[in-house]
């Protein structure tokens, strides 16, 4: 894309999510929303083949129709209270309708049928964008305003998302859709401790977007796409292999690594709450996010497909691809359990 | 609640379901989106001019340059599919299946 074009356009994704963390009035936060929306058009559609073309479609009708149902929530708040504040939307039919629309622009059932296909139809870099920093802006109004929702709402829609990302997964083949329906699942986690204690819930949020940006960035530098393509990475890029490895095992959540952190806490809490049969499903459900992860594991480091001699020794070339940040960001994803005490910095 | 209000609300509501349940055209999707949007802008106007919210007169406003902008990016994005397709039947998007 031409580069004036492209900085613009990521100056005002920035801008839209900015502008929507740090407003205290309704109206604003909803022209972030927008901004946010609009923006993200052009940039699902860097290429233009018919798949990018149809999930920019299946994005922007499911993100419009969610702005307006948020806009028609707050003016029913505003005809009840008469004010715009964030914090104190106390009407619960604009309360409700809101969390609605906003569970929308999250993902998360049961309106989480556009994350798939979207995902999968564009490419690495936007799938990218559109699973990790677009579910910041929402989420920010929905830690503010949750705690004068249905509670039994958010319940239901966090169980239903890990129900449906967990057995969403089991099928498919292509990377971006299991990414996609993992980011479901994990949304659920978070909904469902929001009532609880929200910090937590940003702190799945943080640990969830450092997880995800190793795996996009693993993968968008070997350009795999789907399972068959896994099979060939131990032979290009060794070291990354077994970084995704690690970092899968994170994401779905296993103990000596950061992904088990927030989903311990959770669990702690919860169970603390006197609610056992609720974190006990979670817990169950979520492993099977962690077949198809381990499914991921087996093909890409575990085993090596029969393939012919020559194969199986390729030119080994420099890596011309800028891995900025992803070392960083491999060692946060796998490593920072230890840290779990400095979580009350977060309060 | 006055009436007024009422019928506005079952305005979008009707607008919402004529979103969400269209026969083929992407096109009247859209045109219901537009609905939603005339029938948010009418129950502002009248809430800000009904109740005194003085300081809230330009909300119907700043509501419609938005519209506007996302009407723009819809009928871009129906040219583009009509570029693939000839027509915009919504049958036709079904590359991202399964």
């Amino acid at each position: 894309m031409n580069p004036l074009a492209l900085s613009l356009i990521l100056t005002t994704l920035l801008a839209g999510t900015l502008i929507t963390m740090m407003s205290s009035h309704w109206l604003t936060a909803w022209m972030g929303l927008e901004m946010n929306m609009l923006t993200m058009i052009p940039i699902l559609m860097k290429t233009t083949n018919p798949r990018s073309t149809e999930a920019a479609t299946k994005y922007f009708m499911t993100q419009a129709m969610a702005s307006m149902m948020l806009m028609m929530a707050l003016t029913i708040n505003l005809m009840y209270s008469g004010q715009w504040s964030i914090t104190k939307m106390t009407n619960p039919v604009a309360s409700n309708m809101a969390l609605m629309a906003l569970m929308t622009k999250l993902g998360s059932a049961p309106f989480h049928f556009w994350v798939p296909e979207v995902t999968q139809g564009v490419e690495l870099t936007p799938g990218m964008i559109l699973l990790t920093w677009q579910k910041l802006a929402p989420l920010s109004l929905l830690y503010q305003m949750a705690t004068y929702t249905n509670t039994s709402l958010i319940y239901l829609s966090g169980l239903l998302s890990i129900l449906i990302g967990g057995w969403g997964g089991l099928n498919q083949t292509q990377l971006r859709k299991i990414l996609a329906y993992s980011s479901i699942s994990h949304m659920g986690w978070m909904l469902i401790i929001l009532p609880f204690n929200p910090t937590l819930t940003l702190l799945n949020l943080a640990i969830y977007i450092t997880l995800t940006l190793s795996i996009f960035m693993i993968l968008a530098n070997t350009f795999t796409t789907s399972m068959s393509s896994l099979t060939l990475m131990w032979n290009k890029t060794p070291a990354m292999t077994i970084m995704l490895m690690a970092t899968l095992l994170s994401l779905g959540g296993l103990p000596p690594l950061s992904g088990f952190m927030p989903k311990w806490l959770m669990i702690h809490e919860l169970t603390k709450n006197n609610s056992i049969i609720m974190p006990l499903t979670m817990a169950i459900m979520t492993l099977l996010n962690m077949y198809f992860y381990m499914r991921l594991i087996y093909y890409s480091s575990l085993t090596i497909l029969p393939s012919t001699n020559n194969m199986k020794m390729t030119w080994q070339f420099t890596n011309t691809k800028h891995t900025m940040t992803l070392p960083t960001l491999i060692i946060l994803s796998n490593m920072l359990l230890p840290l779990t005490p400095m979580i009350s910095m977060l309060e | 609640m006055p009436y007024i209000y009422m019928n506005i609300m079952l305005a979008f509501v009707i607008s919402l379901v004529g979103t969400l349940m269209y026969r083929s055209h992407l096109m009247s999707s859209l045109l219901c989106l537009e609905g939603m949007m005339l029938s948010l802008f009418t129950l502002n106007a009248l809430l800000s001019l009904n109740m005194n919210f003085t300081l809230s007169t330009t909300v119907p406003l700043i509501l419609l340059v938005f519209a506007a902008c996302e009407a723009a990016v819809g009928l871009a994005l129906l040219v583009m599919i009509s570029n693939t397709y000839g027509l915009d039947y919504v049958q036709n998007l079904n590359l991202l299946q399964c």
